[in-house]
């Protein structure tokens, strides 16, 4: 069960560390927009009540839509 | 004899006729369900932008006797804004299904990354309830979604209606495994109702399974995404 635990830790740091990296392919984002788009994409997840896959598209589409 | 004759006919047309075929399916948002479901008795102003953004979307499935695939109509332009709550609903992500080992993969650009998310099976409650939509008598199934969201889990309860007489066990997103096509589908305030259904078309349809991506599961792709959430500033400083 503690080995199971700890291989699923793994994967997960993994795939986060990964992820993280790969992001480099982006543009960066000016803080100004970010700092707008991170605010209203908290409030829309709240009002209308989204999902973390839903909130995190609606802040990606943001920054698109913007930049 | 005759009997015999029209049920062999009839069997042999609605299996042939479901071997492949295209679904056309129109997105939209309801904001008068969402203020019902609220209690809400009318819209507030800071939704104005919102309601003035949100249009229906186009999507379509095509599918073969294993496999399906569903996404948003290309030859539609879909206006860019953070405000079409329609365009948040139906996703980034295109549907990938497979009826023999009963397994659907979302196809998901997050971040400059491609994921490949296998999805959580759906389990199915069937109602004896029955509609006609657009011209087929449709059954009633029900399931209720547990989504993970900024505050803890979201249920959101889906309604498909789906049309027995079509033996195709397809429909929009992730939502598979009825027997009959999805006709209908409500999750939450959102609605997919199919508007052009073509079927046994003469052209060979190919779905490939996608193979170019990050695997994971849906819960995998949740900590993942949720991290962002919690942390974009830190992830937004990484770009170079």
């Amino acid at each position: 069960m503690k080995k199971l635990f700890i291989l699923v830790a793994f994967a997960i740091t993994f795939a986060l560390m990964s992820f993280t990296n790969s992001a480099k392919k982006i543009k960066k984002v000016d803080p100004l927009l970010y700092d707008v788009c991170d605010e209203e994409a908290t409030a829309a997840a709240d009002r209308w009540g989204w999902s973390e896959q839903e909130e995190g598209a609606w802040f990606w589409e943001c920054i698109e839509a913007n930049q | 004899m005759k009997h015999i004759l029209i049920t062999i006919t009839l069997f042999l047309t609605l299996t042939s006729y479901s071997q492949k075929g295209k679904v056309i399916y129109t997105a939209t948002f309801s904001f008068d369900s969402f203020y019902k479901s609220k209690g809400e008795s009318d819209s507030n102003e800071s939704d104005k932008d919102y309601i003035e953004n949100t249009e229906d979307i186009e999507c379509e499935l095509t599918f073969n006797k294993n496999e399906s695939y569903f996404k948003k109509n290309d030859k539609i332009v879909v206006k860019k804004s953070k405000f079409n709550i329609t365009n948040i609903k139906v996703g980034r992500g295109e549907f990938y299904h497979n009826r023999k080992d009963n397994e659907t993969i979302e196809m998901y650009e997050f971040f400059g990354e491609d994921f490949l998310i296998t999805k959580n099976k759906i389990i199915w409650e069937f109602e004896n309830e029955t509609k006609t939509i657009s011209g087929y008598l449709c059954k009633k199934a029900v399931t209720v979604l547990k989504l993970s969201g900024r505050n803890g889990i979201i249920e959101r309860k889906v309604i498909a209606w789906y049309a027995p007489k079509i033996p195709i066990s397809f429909g929009p997103k992730n939502y598979n495994g009825l027997p009959g096509l999805i006709i209908s589908l409500q999750e939450g305030d959102f609605f997919y109702i199919a508007t052009k259904i073509i079927l046994n078309t003469t052209k060979d349809i190919l779905i490939t399974k996608p193979t170019n991506g990050k695997n994971m599961t849906q819960n995998e792709f949740d900590i993942i995404i949720a991290d962002f959430n919690r942390n974009r500033k830190k992830y937004m400083k990484r770009l170079k």
